[in-house]
């Protein structure tokens, strides 16, 4: 039987002339492509790719992230959740039913593709990167534009955009032919494979592709209120360093590396903002946590925790590591550098991290005390401390108060900055506290 | 039977339910009543499992509604206050669409029932779209009643529908209710509510405020009403006679009073009356007005829950 969603999706998509229109729009498009682009020298083959980012990454995504948000808008979201259908059910039949037109639209490029001039196997290698492509971005569209409402709790052009404009990046990365990572040609994947290999390029977008696509299929679970412990998140920061691994020599050289550690400072930040932040599970987490029922406060940790703690582990491993990774491949004889002027030596990615956790629990705490765009206002607030006010204290010669708002300058005394950022931290988690113990009436059944 | 115990829930700002306890017994009628922002769609969301209570339990027969919420979706048709429908589908396509999702097996005799207990069946083809209010509010009762549920949870039903769709509507839940549904309906619209409701459940800042049947059942103490086309001398005499009633009050062609018994006790107390000779021009039971009753309770406000049961 054919998922019943994907088949809603079918019935209000294809109607007897959509399924005429299909062809004759992508034959006038593609003939005015075709004519622009001639002017300046393309091939058809280039004009059918043009016409399929059209396609698949700027309608096929917007497509995928109205989804659920179209449904939240109609009213029917409340009786989709009281159906039957399994959460994977649900997931594709929603990501690839709302496109399915698009795919439609897609398939007609193809044989303009044939007729490019291209042969048979290259012509099926850019259709399938482009399939990739077209997968991983509806996927991701589908995951933003889900997380965006879940913390909205409501429809909102701007959340459907921005959700389209990641499966927009998505789908360049799935589906352009590039090394994305930019990496040379000789590096080797734990000496096995060159991460130039079109093999080993293919293979990372299809794992990336299959990460989202579980993403998406556990935000539904949550949504759908199956039972839904952070373990794939989880699973996905482990894959992560394994894969990671993979580009160094050694384990040492990894985590002593700054792109390695820019990963995940990365994930900390986004895994943050797409927390909801109910005060509710919180208040959950922590009881579930004192009372010691560590299978529970598992299931209602926030994902953002476990980023953080996968970094402040990858900080410590790379300070233990010795030598001032921080500086590997930084020209240091070049102080205006902004990572120059974060502190080096041994504990240099340990005070970065103190200083990321100083940022989560400030932008945390403000998000409370502000609901209305709190993580937005937050990171503009903390953005401008880091950056113009820091530079204001330089001007005006105070250096020795910069670790008060950003890691200073290496000639800076190490308990200084840790004096700072020990005080700030104690601040604000007294303030958290402050703030959770004032919902005590809320939190009580908790 | 329906179960509600020590519920609370709160919203990050306040707490909308607070310690809620009740029960619905089987095959009845409840009138959810409170003024606005009195917790009633939170409770109605709670009890269709689309939100997780902070403390306290809800059963459905032997089931936890909360333990697998899934499965209690299955065993309860809800319609939301703001219910949405699939505009340019058909109606025949949203109700197969929703067989479908619930994993149904005989689809079509699934959405024909449900299209002739909610009088759609001669609009199968229409665009949901083109419907009138009153028809979209019947073609969400048919989608929430598709599954053959258990317990019927309805938010408003009659909210912005004229009173010929109005006295539409309460045709059509008198009828659920004579095929043995237990429902839970919630409006502003007291009166109508009276029309089809056995019992009344009053909420008012997350607190119950009452919960009590609006007419008698079975081997309890039913009020009545007596009128006659003329008075009788010994009225009184006569219904102290046939035994089994209380609370006697008679003025002029007037009585009311209190009956132990079924109805079959009711019409051997009309045929004793008529063969006495009293001129009997109505009886009926009298059943409580759900507005005064409502507004009596209103007025003292929140009280001990102990001394509330249906």
């Amino acid at each position: 039987m054919i998922n019943p969603e994907f088949r809603r999706n079918l019935w209000l998509e294809f109607s007897p002339a959509r399924l005429v229109l299909a062809p004759l729009a992508i034959f006038i498009i593609l003939f005015g492509l075709h004519r622009v682009n001639s002017l300046f020298g393309h091939d058809k083959a280039e004009v059918t790719a043009v016409a399929s980012y059209i396609i698949l990454g700027l309608w096929a995504t917007r497509r995928a992230a109205d989804s659920i948000a179209e449904e939240v808008r109609a009213g029917t979201w409340d009786a989709q959740r009281m159906n039957a259908l399994g959460a994977w059910q649900m997931c594709w039949g929603k990501v690839i039913g709302a496109s399915a037109y698009c795919w439609y639209c897609f398939m007609w490029l193809i044989p303009t593709l044939l007729m490019s001039g291209v042969s048979v196997g290259d012509a099926a290698i850019r259709t399938g990167q482009i399939v990739i492509g077209g997968l991983l971005a509806t996927a991701l569209a589908f995951c933003v534009s889900l997380i965006l409402i879940r913390k909205s709790g409501r429809r909102r052009v701007l959340s459907v955009t921005l959700a389209q404009l990641a499966g927009l990046a998505a789908f360049y990365f799935g589906a352009t032919g590039e090394n994305f990572f930019s990496l040379p040609a000789d590096r080797f994947w734990y000496g096995l494979i060159s991460v130039d290999d079109r093999w080993f390029i293919l293979v990372v977008r299809l794992a990336t592709c299959a990460w989202v696509w579980l993403a998406a299929y556990r935000l539904l679970r949550v949504e759908l209120q199956f039972r839904a412990a952070p373990l794939a998140f989880t699973g996905f920061l482990l894959f992560l360093v394994a894969f990671a691994r993979g580009f160094y020599a050694s384990f040492s050289d990894s985590v002593t590396d700054l792109r390695f550690f820019s990963l995940f400072y990365f994930i900390a930040y986004v895994s943050y903002c797409a927390d909801p932040k109910n005060i509710l599970v919180y208040g959950d987490f922590f009881h579930a946590l004192r009372r010691g029922d560590l299978s529970r406060a598992f299931r209602l940790v926030p994902p953002w925790m476990i980023a953080y703690l996968f970094l402040v582990l990858i900080a410590l491993l790379a300070s233990l590591s010795g030598g001032p990774g921080l500086f590997r491949e930084l020209d240091t004889n070049n102080p205006s550098g902004l990572l120059a002027m974060l502190i080096g030596g041994r504990l240099g990615f340990t005070i970065v991290s103190l200083y990321v956790g100083r940022d989560l629990l400030f932008l945390w705490w403000w998000n409370w005390r502000s609901r209305r765009h709190g993580d937005l206002w937050g990171i503009v607030i903390l953005a401008i401390a880091v950056g113009p006010l820091a530079a204001l204290l330089m001007q005006a010669g105070l250096d020795s108060l910069v670790p008060i708002l950003r890691p200073g300058l290496g000639s800076q005394p190490l308990p200084l900055t840790m004096v700072f950022i020990g005080g700030e931290i104690a601040a604000l988690g007294w303030l958290i506290r402050r703030f959770l113990t004032g919902r005590r009436e809320v939190l009580a059944h908790a | 039977m329906i179960r509600v115990a020590d519920v609370c829930f709160d919203y990050p700002s306040r707490r909308a339910l607070d310690d809620v306890s009740f029960i619905l017994e089987k095959k009845t009628v409840t009138a959810l009543v409170g003024p606005n922002g009195a917790g009633k769609s939170t409770l109605m969301r709670l009890l269709a499992a689309l939100e997780r209570p902070r403390s306290g339990s809800m059963m459905i027969g032997q089931d936890d509604v909360h333990a697998d919420p899934r499965r209690t979706h299955r065993r309860v048709g809800f319609l939301p206050d703001n219910f949405g429908l699939y505009d340019e589908l058909s109606v025949r396509d949203n109700l197969r669409y929703r067989a479908l999702a619930q994993g149904m097996e005989k689809i079509k005799a699934a959405v024909a029932l449900s299209a002739e207990r909610t009088g759609l069946s001669d609009r199968l083809r229409e665009k949901a779209a083109h419907l009138s209010r009153g028809l979209r509010q019947r073609l969400g009762i048919a989608l929430a009643i598709l599954h053959e549920p258990d317990f019927l949870i309805l938010d408003e039903p009659a909210s912005g529908l004229d009173p010929a769709a109005r006295a539409d509507l309460s045709g059509l839940l008198r009828a659920l209710h004579t095929q043995d549904m237990t429902i839970l309906v919630s409006s502003h619209i007291l009166s109508e509510l009276e029309d089809y409701s056995t019992h009344m459940l009053a909420i008012e800042q997350g607190r119950v405020l009452a919960h009590e049947p609006l007419a008698g059942r079975e081997g309890e103490r039913v009020p009545f009403r007596l009128e006659l086309a003329a008075p009788h001398p010994d009225l009184a005499h006569l219904l102290e006679k046939f035994g089994g009633l209380s609370d006697l009050q008679i003025a002029d062609r007037e009585a009311h009073f209190c009956l132990m018994g079924d109805a079959t006790t009711a019409a051997k107390l009309v045929r004793h009356l008529v063969e006495s000779g009293v001129a009997v021009s109505a009886f009926a039971p009298h059943r409580k007005r759900l507005q005064d009753s409502y507004l009596i309770h209103l007025s003292r406000g929140p009280h001990d829950q102990s001394r509330i049961s249906p």
